[in-house]
Order: structure tokens, then sequence, then C-alpha cells
């Protein structure tokens, strides 16, 4: 790991305690049903289920965007604030700024100069492989380099808590699958604590090291395991038996499509 | 781009129009049509020379108060609809008289305002603001009540502050739209500095009105020719500052939508 990247990252995690928390929607009825776990400082936790189960409203709750109806969500940093960046489903990015401007923005709301801003942020740049499209604009990137400018922005702000929403979801498959490599490597360089939103199994077992599970809605959790493989993990791993068995022993876990369990 | 291309670029919208001007200038040589009611186009162009420096101090004076209303309808719509896009109870309150508001007739309200302002150029830029004022409200509400949710809960996310939000991100996405607005304004501004023109006095209205009264129908066709041409250049002057303001990403707004 670069000791100069990761200059300035003291707070290395957060801690996340979900206690019987609940959340219903006008129309959708009941959509999160008393979920509890617990997640340590610097746990990278796959939060897995169907589609159209709670999982984005349960990182809607951690984001602090949403609140839930009862039971109670706490997140505290091991040291320092706590302080979270979000991944969503698109990019996200502002079609007006450059990749420089939009990943400055967490930092400029934040009352810092734009100097500061800006080395800040071609740092976090440099980090996710995009620094030498700093000065474009959005529609003049790929789908991957748009989520790897919005992965960056999150990054700006150094979260102890990194949330991130089926952020690979849009993308074609050796784009995903090298963003997974990237976004396990940039967890492995700044230890954050990530909960990381999917409804794909190989997608979850590849990126992370515990898998939530949740039911079709309204979500109950089903299963919360540790996938136990290697901490370091590259391409050649998703032909490997252990993977594979994982993969198995997951997707049977997962609750069929269609009828709620 | 070669001669033959710009042929064929020109070629199709001019040859009707040369097709009609020749057919025009016929019917009123043979004395299909009497001149007193269609002039035919040399006599329009006579007008045009013989009354060129009247007529373009006119058209400036019209121009002018058409733009002087616009950047009063401009300044004073956007800070309306900021106003009501910024609460929902102001805008329950006060848009259903903004629609109102629009629907009353320029032409009804002109002596109105003649009554309030006086014969002359206050009169005009009234008319020319009240006209354009709607459509800058309208698109402008719309478009800064169209963000995309997901940018607004990224600046929630890190606790933006109400005019971080509005300033950093409601109005940047708002441009296009408030650029359509004043587009269709700046054509209206001028409709409405022409009928405030024709009851206060001044400009190419009163032109218009004169002529009308003394019988010139060619006097009456060059002023009518000379208020359109305000009205594309106004056109054409918005679509310029849009696209110098939007640069480099109006392109993929447009592929969007």
């Amino acid at each position: 790991m670069n000791p100069e990247l990761a200059q300035g990252w003291e707070q290395a995690g957060a801690s996340i305690r979900c206690d019987s928390v609940s959340r219903s929607f006008a129309g959708t009825g009941l959509v999160l049903d008393r979920i509890s776990f617990q997640i340590e400082p610097g746990e990278f936790v796959a939060l897995l289920g169907p589609s159209g189960s709670g999982k984005s409203s349960l990182l809607r709750l951690a984001a602090g965007l949403d609140q839930p109806d009862s039971g109670q969500l706490t997140m505290a940093a091991s040291s320092g604030m706590l302080s979270r960046g979000f991944v969503f489903q698109e990019a996200t990015l502002m079609p007006w700024r450059t990749v420089l401007r939009n990943t400055t923005l967490p930092l400029e709301l934040a009352g810092w100069s734009r100097a500061d801003a800006a080395s800040r942020a071609t740092e976090e740049l440099r980090r996710v492989r995009l620094a030498e499209f700093a000065a474009r604009y959005p529609h003049e990137l790929s789908g991957g380099m748009k989520m790897r400018a919005s992965v960056a922005r999150a990054l700006t702000t150094r979260p102890n808590l990194l949330l991130l929403d089926e952020p690979f979801a849009a993308l074609d498959e050796p784009t995903r699958h090298s963003l997974q490599l990237q976004l396990r490597e940039i967890w492995r360089a700044l230890g954050m604590t990530v909960l990381f939103v999917t409804h794909s199994v190989s997608e979850a077992v590849f990126v992370a090291d515990r898998i939530i599970v949740l039911s079709q809605r309204p979500a109950r959790l089903l299963l919360d395991n540790q996938v136990a493989l290697a901490a370091e993990r590259d391409a050649d791993l998703r032909t490997a038996q252990a993977y594979v068995d994982r993969v198995r022993r997951f997707t049977a876990a997962m609750p069929a499509d269609g009828a709620p369990s | 781009m070669t001669f033959k291309g710009r042929l064929a670029v020109w070629l199709p919208p001019l040859l009707p129009l040369l097709l009609c001007l020749g057919a025009a200038e016929l019917a009123v040589r043979v004395s299909w049509v009497p001149s007193y009611l269609f002039p035919a186009p040399s006599e329009i162009i006579q007008s045009l020379l013989d009354d060129r420096v009247e007529l373009a101090q006119a058209a400036w004076s019209t121009l002018s108060s058409a733009l002087i209303g616009l950047t009063m309808s401009f300044a004073g719509g956007t800070f309306f609809a900021i106003a009501l896009s910024s609460s929902d109870l102001a805008r329950r309150a006060f848009y259903p008289y903004a629609v109102f508001f629009q629907t009353v007739p320029i032409i009804s309200i002109a002596p109105l305002l003649v009554i309030w302002f006086g014969f002359g150029q206050p009169t005009v830029i009234a008319s020319a603001a009240i006209v354009s004022v709607f459509p800058i409200i309208a698109s402008t509400l719309l478009g800064l009540k169209s963000t995309e949710p997901a940018l607004l809960d990224l600046f929630k996310l890190y606790t933006a502050s109400k005019r971080q939000t509005l300033w950093l991100l409601k109005i940047p996405f708002a441009l296009p739209q408030v650029f359509s607005g004043l587009r269709i304004a700046s054509g209206l501004a001028v409709v409405g500095a022409i009928v405030g023109e024709f009851i206060g006095g001044g400009g190419l209205g009163s032109i218009v009105d004169a002529a009308r009264t003394q019988q010139r129908v060619d006097r009456v066709f060059a002023a009518v020719l000379i208020s359109s041409c305000l009205g594309i250049v106004l056109v054409g002057a918005v679509n310029f500052i849009s696209t110098l303001s939007l640069g480099s990403w109006h392109s993929s707004e447009r592929k969007s939508s």
C-alpha cells in the first residue's frame, strides 16, 4: 500500500448496530421487518437480497437519508467523527461539472477552499485511475469511468463508512469485474467499513468478507455468514472451487424469485 | 461547405419564397389584386428604402423597449419562480394567480397601462414585460422542480444548506428549461412592445398604426417585416447565450431529453 495515499486517514472504520429496525412506506407497506445485526469497524459486508427487497431502504437508513419507524440504527466511528460516503446505482454526476469539479463537491459543501478540495480530489481520482480525465465532462466518459468518478467523489471526505447501492449493476461484465477488484483494493488500502448492496450472489461473494441475506419484501434477515475466503482476491478466484462452493451455498440461501416467502 | 452543398441547404426554402414573391408581384402588376390592399413586393422594398432612417429609429425604439421589458420579466419571473419553488405553500397560494394573469389578453389591458404609465416608453416596456413573464415563471419553476432525486439525496447526505442546494444544484439543473422559457418570452416581448406602441405610441407599432390610417399598406408591410426580424434577432440572441452558458454539457442534455 502506498503510504502517501493513506495519509490523513486516521479514522479506520465505523461500527453499525442495527437493532430490530422496521420501516414501512405508504403504498408498499412493510419493507423492513425487525432487522438486527452488528457490523464491526473495518468490515466489508455485502447486503444481499432479491430485487425489490428492502436492501436499498436499509442502506438509505444507514446513510441518514431516511429514519426507521421503530428499532434503532446507531453508527459510530472508532475514533473521531462519523463520516459517510455514498455511491448510488447510477453515477449521479452533475453533467455541467467536470470530473474534477464533481469530485470536489462534498468538500466544497463542507466549506473547503477550492485549491485544497482540488488537491484532495485529484488524489482520489488517482486512486481510481481517473486522474488524466479530471478535466473531462461526464458525458465524455464510459459507464465504468463515470462510476469510478462517483467512487472517487465518495472517498474525498475520507469516510469511515462507505455505502454502495448496487453500484456496478448497470455495467457490462468485464467492467463490473474490474471495478469489484478495484473496490476491494481500495478497501484493503484504507480500511473503512463498507456496506455493499447487491442482488448478485457472485458479486457479493467476490467483494465481501461477510454476507447478510435478506428475504423478499417485507425483508427479514435470512442469513448472516462469513464468506471465509482469503483477504486477497484476484481474477483467478472466480474459477476457484472454493469460490464456486460459496456462490452455490449463498445461492441456496437466497429466497426463490416471485412468491414472497 | 462546397457551393453545391450550400445550394442544397438554401435552395429548398428559398424557392417557395421566390415563387410567392414573383406571384405576388405579377398579381399586382396585372391588377388582379389592387395595390391599396396588397402591395407588390417591389413597393414594399421601395418603402423600406425610402423610409429607412425612420424605420431604423422605430425598430431600435421597439427593440430597446422589448429588451428592457424582457430583462424585467426575466429578473422578476426568475425571482418569483425561485420563491415559489422553495415553498409548497407559497406555490399553492400564488401559482394559480400567475396562471390567471397569463390568460388576461394584453390588448385589453393596454389602455389601462396608458392610464397608469402615460403615453410613451414606460407603457411599452410594461406591456412587453407583462406578456413575457409567464413563460419564464412556468419553465423556470418546472426546471427547479425537476432536479434529479439522487442528486438531491447527495446534497442531503453532505448536509448542504438550502442556499448551496439552490445555487450549486437546482439552478444549474434548471438552466436548459430557463432558456427554453426565455426563448418563448423573447418572441412575446416583441409582440408585447408593439401592442404597447399601438396605444402608448412610439416605435414600429405607431408606424403601423399611422400607416394604416394613411392607407399606406406598403409601409404597414415594411414595418411588419422589420418587427418579425426583431423577434428573430432576440430569439437568436437567447440561443447564442444559451449555447455559451450551457457549453459542453448541453449536447448531453439534448440527448437525454
